[in-house]
């Protein structure tokens, strides 16, 4: 993470090999590499991995990131690393159009470009989330990984029994949006959401 | 000695016809034939029978004609939660060759006897929250999506494929007088 500033925070590239393994890397002018940047504050911390650890982002808040920083940031994550995302909107309230209080990102370990796998352990694990309840499903489509555009921006399978919509299908008692976020093919690039919960 | 080529397709083609259990297909009626038909050809003739014992069942009438039927093998179990909440269970099924095909047919209501033969093919993760279950996203497991003529249900065509039936181009299949 940056130093603290009005500046968006930012992942640095780091080198992955060697006895200096974890330091930051820079390019000829001596201005470190970035991996990901213009991430809203209030999502990262030290100490995040988000690879082997999920993590809770509360959004909406004094001081904490907007909903759509936290997509943003989880399509530029996924794609970095080359996976799908995937987890889970919370709420106090219910319903469909609840108000969104926190983000769970599942750990990725395990995810590949085309498949993830979401468990809310934490939901069961931390006390305080007893109450939270399970509004929208997400994960996401990386764009950069030379999927079919067309594969990229609609769900997969459009009848019962297969991909995301037979997921959406079987799964609608445990919540009520079902989400994918990509990114556009536009540059700069943005978070594109697809929500189709009535596709 | 050069004819031998075409002597093998010839003697191929001959034994492929003569496969029995193409003696089973039956030539009319609705989507369920259709369904039984493409899992008698699907446990015969393709090497994804062998990946999965369980394997989901989708079916769809087109307009043109043709019904498809769509067969994947089983991504994620079926969740139950102690509080009562439940993924959407089949409500029809048929085992073959000791294999499992099961469909959701909203025509009918879900018997005990569904939820049993789940349970023993080990479908049905039974969690206390929905915090234990773990929920799988798969866009590109290989199914077959099969292709079927209403009026002869033995006259199809299938593919091997990652997509619904609705997103494969529709096979050509003359349907008119077979």
């Amino acid at each position: 993470m940056g130093e603290k500033n009005d500046d968006p925070d930012r992942i640095l590239k780091t080198k992955q090999f060697g006895k200096h393994k974890g330091e930051v890397k820079y390019d000829k002018k001596g201005e470190a590499k970035v991996a990901i940047g213009g991430i809203e504050k209030g999502i990262l911390k030290d100490g995040q991995n988000f690879k082997t650890n999920d993590q809770l982002i509360n959004v909406g808040g004094e001081g904490q990131p907007t909903l759509g920083g936290v997509e943003d940031f989880v399509t530029k994550i996924g794609e970095y690393v080359g996976v799908e995302m995937s987890g889970a909107y919370l709420s106090k309230e219910k319903g469909a159009n609840a108000s969104i209080s926190k983000v769970y990102i599942d750990e990725y370990n395990g995810n590949d470009a085309t498949h993830s796998y979401t468990s809310l352990f934490k939901l069961y694990s931390d006390e305080s989330l007893k109450n939270m309840n399970t509004i929208t499903d997400f994960h996401t489509h990386p764009s950069n990984l030379g999927i079919p555009r067309l594969d990229v921006e609609r769900p997969s399978g459009t009848t019962d029994g297969r991909g995301d919509i037979g997921f959406r299908n079987n799964n609608q008692n445990f919540f009520m949006n079902f989400l994918i976020l990509t990114r556009t093919t536009t540059y700069p690039s943005e978070v594109q959401r697809i929500d189709y919960t009535k596709w | 000695m050069k004819n031998y080529p075409q002597l093998l397709v010839i003697l191929l083609l001959g034994f492929q016809g003569c496969a029995p259990w193409k003696a089973g297909l039956i030539t009319h009626g609705t989507y369920d034939i259709a369904i039984k038909n493409a899992v008698l050809d699907f446990s015969n003739t393709t090497s994804l029978v062998r990946q999965d014992s369980t394997f989901s069942v989708d079916f769809k009438d087109f307009d043109s004609g043709i019904i498809g039927v769509s067969l994947l093998g089983t991504i994620g179990k079926f969740i139950v939660t102690a509080d009562g909440k439940t993924s959407r269970l089949p409500t029809r099924y048929l085992e073959y060759n000791g294999k499992l095909f099961y469909w959701y047919d909203a025509k009918y209501s879900l018997e005990k006897d569904v939820i049993t033969k789940l349970n023993e093919y080990s479908l049905i993760d039974s969690v206390e929250t929905i915090a234990q279950a773990v929920f799988v996203h798969d866009d590109a497991k290989k199914g077959v999506n099969y292709y079927f003529c209403k009026k002869n249900l033995s006259n199809y065509k299938k593919i091997i494929t990652t997509k619904a039936l609705e997103y494969c181009e529709l096979p050509k299949l003359n349907c008119s007088n077979k």
